[in-house]
């Protein structure tokens, strides 16, 4: 044991370039060493990829890491490439057909592959990697796999029968915000009861955590117009709804011509979406007024200030948007803008995610209706057919797989079976919106509690947290005159000259980033 | 504005035939033959599938204030409108700007989005290879476009690459107005710099948002007409729009039963192959008809039954399938007279 836990540290060091572990990452290695099935969860920021990456160099075979978005994977590999690791590969759509093709035909070269959840459901690539011998199998994100979680992702529950498929090796699934369910709902996913459990406090001492009561809307906007003034930072502003995400940045805007400020949310098209995050990644906006569709595999370490205008209507969601803030470890500030107004949002938006009776009947009988005709029905015709929502329809998809029924093959059932099919989809329904609902009843309790909130907030999910002195929450009382982040100091946005920037894109020396 | 205008545009030419779901309709690009066939009869191809994005809910949010401006009036029926005099004097102003030219909505319709991904990411592509910067987040998410920078990378690189690319786009670019030019550069993402997003730009510009929609797709249409008339002097940009694929325009399953086709099946062969009934392969084939102009249509409607089906339009001036097959002799069908009509 001894001798594992010196060279552990020895690898560590030649191949990553850090002295010593930190929290977690040495426990899971060496269970992973050990063969054991583990379940990790370590707060953001704190170093989850060691915990597959060094296994990977002193496994034999093939180490596979599934992680849900495409520019994570890419920066992952960037990195690690950069650094000298060179046998790793990500496998995504981006691919054309003969580097994936050359890559599928190489796959026993590489020691770390990673892949979407998507590619795996791909007959080609399966019967490759079939072939090899996979000495570690890696869920990046596994909260993903639970429906009761807030970034649920349909792939990730197909990922036992790939498993399965691929002959049952080892498995390391890893998160950051993982509930005991939401743990409980991985494990039984993934088939695997007797996964090691290794689980790391997730509270984050350099967040301070406030809540201010307003009284209205006005208010809000004047609190952010004073924090803004103050702090030129990276910073979020979390909203529930997207026509306030988008008036009140465009308010804050007039308000603050020294900030470059934007919005961002699931309404806007893709290729927006890409070049807003990217803006912000690449410091060419202050503030982001976004919804909860923004932050994923967001992987900006100095987002100092993060504002929730609306709370979240679940505990779980508000810790991964706060967690957003501070990643390299320095002092940062999250102030919940709280209004007794908006307590009746969060069910209103529980409700318009969920279908109705009478969305579910309508599908079902266009189902029926049209089922010789299905084949010629892009599945999504259906959705704007009945204006139904995208998270609706994508409950109604899930629950009509789980139940084994494509729509190319639902001719062959009879009526009753449908009906009885209806029935337990508004059970399931019915179930989520109850549970939905009492984790809002929890969000609005910590919301109105005067004990500490680092406490209310970190006990829920685990046993301990640490007590701060200083700087806790604005139950314990701060000290803002001693927040003093690093202020950037970039200009306005300059309109610039079409000739000039094309120039600069294509022919001149860039200047952009000074 | 432009959005006002071209809404005003539409209501004039359609008057009170159709409501403004056909209007909807055409501007989203439906891909049906009614409202292929709207286009046509009504002269408005130029704006057939420009605002594929759009919104029931908005497109009659903008005609109620167009009525509450007096711009339109209620027709004689609900949903029918009709254009004012204040209308007309403000359609007017519209059909001045440059933009009004450079709709070509029927003509590119979905090769149009094409170009613009392919464009944008190409110049993202080159601008960071040119910096030595190969990892870069591509702003277009989509296998097929990515697939074909690549291509077109590999085939074109040299070390000037680039620079022409700049220089076509610089000629190009400055045949359009100052603003136009500088929306779509400001749009562009390279090393280091991503550009702006839409909502970016009519914050910018003092536009409403649909106006950037409209605006880009004009700018995109204006830019594909002058590489194709000078194909000779945009040899890079040339290829962004010749290697499409067109059969995008057709939906999936039609496009099915076109393989068949060419493969010479007949309509009940592929029927039966394909566990449809005849009358579904028959959409297809009109569907095709409609999209494919170089699709004959000859093996179902010889010429002396088109001849017949024309005659009769002409002498019913109507386009109505049951008028003309009740006008008809009964061996002609619905189907033929429906692929008649394509080609009219």
């Amino acid at each position: 044991m001894n001798n594992t836990s010196i060279s552990l540290e020895q690898v560590l060091e030649s191949n990553f370039g850090y002295k010593t572990f930190r929290i977690g990452q040495k426990e899971i290695i060496m269970d992973i060493l050990n063969g054991s099935d583990v379940l990790g969860i370590l707060p953001t920021g704190t170093g989850k990829s060691i915990c597959y990456q060094l296994p990977s160099l002193l496994l034999s075979g093939i180490t596979i890491v599934v992680s849900p978005l495409i520019s994570l994977m890419m920066d992952q590999v960037k990195q690690l490439k950069s650094s000298g690791f060179k046998d790793v590969v990500a496998i995504n759509s981006f691919l054309d057909f003969d580097q994936k093709r050359y890559i599928y035909q190489t796959l026993q070269d590489y020691k770390l592959i990673f892949v979407s959840p998507e590619i795996l459901q791909q007959k080609e690539l399966f019967l490759y990697l079939k072939q090899q011998t996979i000495s570690l199998f890696v869920i990046d994100e596994a909260h993903c796999i639970s429906q009761w979680g807030h970034e649920f992702r349909p792939d990730y529950q197909k990922l036992n029968k790939v498993l399965e498929q691929l002959g049952n090796p080892p498995v390391l699934a890893l998160s950051a915000t993982a509930t005991r369910e939401v743990q409980q709902d991985i494990i039984k996913s993934l088939e695997r009861p007797r996964m090691v459990k290794h689980i790391y406090p997730m509270d984050r001492e350099n967040i301070m955590l406030t809540i201010q009561e307003v009284e209205d809307q006005d208010e809000k906007l004047e609190v952010l117009t004073r924090y803004l003034s103050n702090y030129k930072v990276p910073t979020l502003i979390y909203f529930s709804s997207k026509v306030s995400c988008e008036s009140v940045a465009l308010q804050l805007s007039v308000r603050l011509p020294n900030q470059r400020i934007a919005y961002y949310h699931g309404g806007m098209e893709q290729m927006d979406r890409i070049s807003i995050q990217q803006q912000f990644m690449n410091e060419q906006l202050d503030v982001i007024c976004c919804t909860s569709a923004f932050g994923m595999g967001i992987n900006k370490n100095n987002i100092r200030l993060v504002f929730h205008y609306h709370f979240p209507g679940q505990i779980e969601s508000y810790i991964q948007e706060i967690g957003r803030a501070g990643r390299d470890g320095k002092e940062s500030l999250s102030v919940l803008l709280y209004c007794r107004r908006d307590e009746a949002l969060p069910k209103q938006l529980i409700q318009s995610e969920l279908p109705q009776d009478e969305d579910l009947r309508r599908v079902f009988r266009y189902i029926q209706k049209e089922a010789d005709k299905l084949t010629s029905l892009d599945i999504s015709d259906i959705q704007t057919l009945f204006e139904i929502s995208e998270t609706q329809w994508r409950f109604i998809l899930v629950q009509l797989e789980k139940h084994s029924i494509s729509l190319e093959n639902v001719l062959k059932y009879d009526q009753d079976r449908l009906d009885r099919l209806l029935m337990k989809i508004q059970q399931v329904r019915d179930k989520r919106f109850k549970l939905k609902m009492s984790k809002y009843h929890e969000m609005l309790a910590w919301l109105k509690t005067e004990n500490c909130l680092r406490k209310e907030l970190y006990t829920k999910f685990q046993n301990d947290y640490t007590v701060l002195e200083h700087q806790c929450c604005s139950n314990c009382g701060i000290a803002l005159d001693l927040f003093n982040p690093e202020q950037s100091n970039s200009n306005p946005r300059l309109a610039i000259n079409w000739e000039k920037r094309l120039h600069q894109l294509l022919v001149g020396e860039n200047d952009e980033t000074k | 504005m432009y959005f006002e205008g071209i809404i005003l545009d539409c209501i004039t030419e359609i008057n009170e035939n159709r409501s403004i779901s056909g209007i909807f309709h055409l501007l989203v690009g439906k891909k049906s033959i009614q409202s292929v066939h709207d286009a046509r009869l009504f002269q408005l191809e130029q704006y057939y599938g420009i605002y594929p994005t759009l919104r029931r809910i908005d497109l009659q949010a903008i005609v109620s204030n167009l009525q509450q401006k007096k711009l339109v009036d209620n027709g004689s029926k609900d949903g029918f409108y009709q254009i004012t005099e204040k209308g007309r004097r403000h359609l007017i102003k519209f059909k001045k700007s440059p933009l009004y030219a450079y709709y070509r909505g029927l003509l590119y319709n979905g090769t149009d989005v094409l170009f613009f991904k392919r464009l944008h990411l190409l110049i993202q592509t080159y601008s960071n290879i040119r910096m030595k910067n190969t990892a870069f987040i591509p702003v277009v998410d989509d296998v097929d476009v990515a697939g074909w920078v690549k291509a077109f990378y590999k085939k074109n690189w040299s070390v000037t690459a680039s620079l022409i690319l700049y220089e076509e786009l610089h000629k190009l670019l400055q045949g359009l107005e100052e603003k136009e030019a500088e929306v779509l550069v400001n749009r562009l993402s390279g090393y280091h710099h991503y550009g702006m997003s839409m909502d970016q730009i009519a914050l910018n510009y003092q536009l409403p948002i649909h106006d950037v929609n409209l605006l880009t797709v004009g700018i995109i249409h204006q830019m594909m007409y002058q590489i194709h008339r000078h194909k000779e002097d945009y040899p890079v940009l040339y290829q962004l729009i010749r290697e499409n694929n067109n059969n995008k325009f057709i939906t999936k399953t039609a496009n099915q039963t076109y393989q068949l086709l060419l493969e010479r099946y007949s309509p009940e062969t592929i029927a039966k192959i394909r566990k449809l009934k005849l009358n579904t392969v028959y959409d297809h084939i009109v569907e095709i008809a409609l999209y494919d102009k170089e699709f004959s249509i000859e093996p179902f409607v010889d010429t002396k039954t088109r001849k017949e089906i024309v005659s009769v339009i002409n002498r019913c001036k109507s386009y109505k399938l049951k008028t003309i097959k009740d006008n008809c002799n009964p061996y002609i069908s619905y189907f033929q007279i429906r692929l008649v009509l394509t080609r009219l």
